[in-house]
């Protein structure tokens, strides 16, 4: 069996093997209904939890397969009517339960989901309250705390802490706010510019989101036909798009948009080119970057992106899941932005999808694939990793029809990837993913419930702000989240 | 006062530390004035205490003891401590070859163990070269790392204390500080240990703080 075989029987078995697990672990009638955190928001819209996102399953659910609900799923569940349809009646029971207190914590249901904290979990509190003594002669732990945030600030994006002598000078006279305010921009600004920033930590935000292989990537030393060595993609490209578009005040909406590709020069100094990339590296099975100007999305069709995601899938399930993931911040392996489209899932390539249970996530799911479908992944010619073919879904998946598969991201039809990006740039969720990336990697969670508010203005002043990364840091960095010891 | 305003002016102005000082100096400079005892001091109430991960763990302790990062410590001589054997214990992550995609949320049961061990090795090593260096000492500048370490409460041995808080921690001992570290100068039975010895362990004490290794 060749390798394409065994990778393509491979995606096959998990497809089935999950619905097969989900069906037979299915009790008779109680399901999860995929449509609820989009209810919720049409009912709520203000909830933090609909501010460029949709509520998580875990407000009403202890599990979604089988499905099982927690204190304030029940109380929903037990308002529920069989003759309403379930759009009908979840609306009615969230007013209904509002004033209700449904795991007993002292807070209200609807103050929990408006303070972000989870109405069916006694555990889940805010934690804004200052209930104990404030007295620290270090640190002031009830205001903003320059010096505070100076070492934090040096720390995540100068890579080291302040010295003494830079924190002696930090300090000095006058140390009112508005001039420690001043100092701390300064030095970010100069942090930001500098090459620990630029080359050592902002390229490991986009790990997980480019997920590099050694083995199969730019510098991989496995051979296959004697001397070739199996390279499907050069991600230094994919980490070079990512440096650019969050650095220098650039426009971050580039990391789906952009059109071109990054050399970086001997002095790290990062060009852009204009084309396609013909093949680069020595003894590679493939290399460069194939694909035409006119289809290009960004960090979603890079060669390596296609490569690694798509892989042999005909319907790439994966590469859609990754980029909804990677740059709108919702997973939906974790349940997460679900919308399901009308009459999806089609199952065009058979594979039982269309279980109910499945259903759940692929009626989100495959309709955001479709675009993706026109791009080869992996194959018998190297030549094509990376290429747009829109011949490509036809060959592949039997029964095929542009007219039918069509393409939906965020309730939007898309009729391409390049469209399909041009969509995601333009929505809230795009904008709150970038402040929750930065976010996390300055305070290692996202901002808490009691944190909504200064967390919203945040991504919402992106726009204003040219959608630049240094911008929205350094709003970041003014914000009691960061400067609150 | 002014002495001490006109001392940490210059100290500005010339961008240096305590360097070239002595002793007597150093400890002068110190802010002595205020006790801190930790247990009187109001906790934080936020969940924002951040672990400083590898990266900036090596360079603040390669920083504040003067030493190249690939001399603070080597697994057998061979391989980085920090960069390659202990880096994900220390909040690190290596996607290209490892797989691993993301650091760990929290620090790992190892974690303690191996900060402790590359702190250890690099305040060791520091000590030693200072011993070797004499009067060219670096880091431990204020004592001679030879002979008996200063009695705590000594001018030399606050200095030598208020030295490793102004590297680690970038600002000046309290009094309550000055004394429990300089305590180091003596083993548990009252004795006085070697200065080289008290050295590595005010060392350690310090950049095993909580205070350098979180922020």
């Amino acid at each position: 069996m060749s390798l394409p075989d065994l990778l393509q029987k491979r995606g096959a078995f998990w497809v089935f093997g999950a619905c097969a697990l989900a069906s037979a672990a299915a009790p008779s009638v109680a399901r999860a209904m995929p449509t609820a955190p989009a209810i919720v928001c049409a009912t709520y819209p203000e909830l933090p939890d609909c501010q460029g996102q949709l509520p998580d399953c875990a407000n009403c659910h202890t599990s979604i397969d089988p499905p099982r609900w927690n204190a304030f799923g029940e109380s929903l569940r037990a308002m529920r009517s069989e003759s309403d349809p379930f759009e009908t009646w979840l609306p009615k029971a969230l007013r209904a339960v509002a004033a209700l207190d449904a795991d007993g914590d002292g807070v209200s249901n609807l103050e929990e989901l408006e303070q972000g904290t989870s109405p069916g979990d006694e555990q889940s509190v805010s934690t804004d309250e200052m209930t104990g003594p404030l007295e620290n002669p270090r640190y002031d732990l009830a205001g903003y705390d320059a010096p505070f945030a100076f070492r934090r600030m040096s720390i995540l994006y100068c890579g080291r802490s302040p010295s003494y002598a830079e924190m002696q000078a930090f300090t000095k006279a006058p140390a009112d706010a508005a001039a420690l305010k001043t100092r701390l921009h300064a030095a970010l600004t100069k942090c930001l510019d500098g090459a620990a920033w630029q080359r050592d930590i902002l390229p490991r935000l986009a790990d997980k989101r480019i997920r590099p292989l050694y083995a199969a990537g730019p510098d991989s030393d496995v051979l296959i036909s004697g001397s070739l060595r199996l390279v499907i993609g050069d991600y230094n490209y994919d980490y070079r798009l990512w440096r650019h578009a969050l650095s220098g005040d650039r426009d971050a909406r580039e990391l789906l948009t952009a059109q071109y590709h990054l050399e970086e020069k001997a002095d790290g100094t990062l060009v852009k080119v204009e084309g396609t990339i013909a093949p680069n590296l020595p003894n590679a099975l493939t290399s460069g970057q194939p694909l035409d100007v006119a289809h290009r999305a960004g960090m979603i069709t890079t060669q390596w992106f296609l490569s690694i995601n798509t892989m042999f899938s005909a319907l790439p399930r994966t590469s859609a899941a990754h980029a909804y993931r990677s740059y709108l911040g919702a997973d939906i392996s974790m349940s997460e932005g679900l919308r399901p489209v009308a009459g999806e899932p089609l199952d065009i390539d058979e594979k039982g999808v269309a279980q109910e249970r499945c259903a759940v996530c692929h009626s989100t799911l495959d309709p955001l694939s479709y675009a993706f479908a026109e791009y080869d992944g992996l194959g018998d010619n190297p030549q094509l990793y990376g290429t747009f073919r829109p011949e490509r879904p036809a060959e592949l998946i039997p029964g095929w029809s542009p007219e039918a598969q069509k393409s939906v991201l965020l309730g939007k039809p898309v009729a391409s990837v390049v469209e399909w990006a041009e969509v995601a740039v333009a929505s809230d969720e795009f904008k709150r993913n970038l402040a929750d990336i930065f976010f996390q990697h300055a305070l290692g969670r996202s901002a808490t419930g009691a944190e909504q508010e200064e967390f919203a203005a945040l991504w919402q002043a992106l726009p204003a702000d040219g959608y630049s990364a240094n911008k929205l840091i350094h709003r970041l960095v003014d914000t009691d989240a960061f400067g609150r010891p | 006062m002014e002495t001490r305003a006109l001392a940490l002016a210059l100290c500005l102005a010339l961008a240096c530390s305590s360097d070239d000082k002595p002793a007597d100096d150093i400890a002068a400079d110190a802010g002595t004035d205020q006790a801190v005892d930790p247990q009187e001091a109001a906790a934080s109430q936020h969940p924002n205490l951040q672990w400083k991960r590898f990266a900036a763990f090596e360079t603040d302790l390669a920083q504040a003891l003067a030493l190249e990062p690939d001399k603070l410590c080597k697994e057998f001589g061979l391989e980085s401590c920090t960069r390659v054997v202990h880096l994900a214990p220390l909040g690190g992550h290596e996607p290209f070859k490892t797989g691993l995609l993301e650091p760990s949320a929290e620090p790992l049961a190892t974690t303690p163990s191996v900060v402790d061990r590359i702190v250890l090795s690099a305040c060791s090593s520091r000590a030693g070269k200072d011993r070797e260096a004499g009067k060219m000492a670096v880091v431990f500048r204020a004592i001679d790392l030879t002979k008996a370490a200063p009695e705590p409460g000594s001018a030399e041995n606050k200095a030598v204390v208020t030295e490793l808080y102004r590297r680690f921690l970038a600002r000046d001992p309290d009094a309550f500080e000055l004394s429990r570290v300089g305590t180091l100068a003596h083993d548990e039975a009252g004795k006085a240990v070697q200065g080289d010895a008290f050295a590595a362990l005010a060392c350690f004490a310090v950049a095993t703080s909580t205070e350098f290794l979180f922020f």
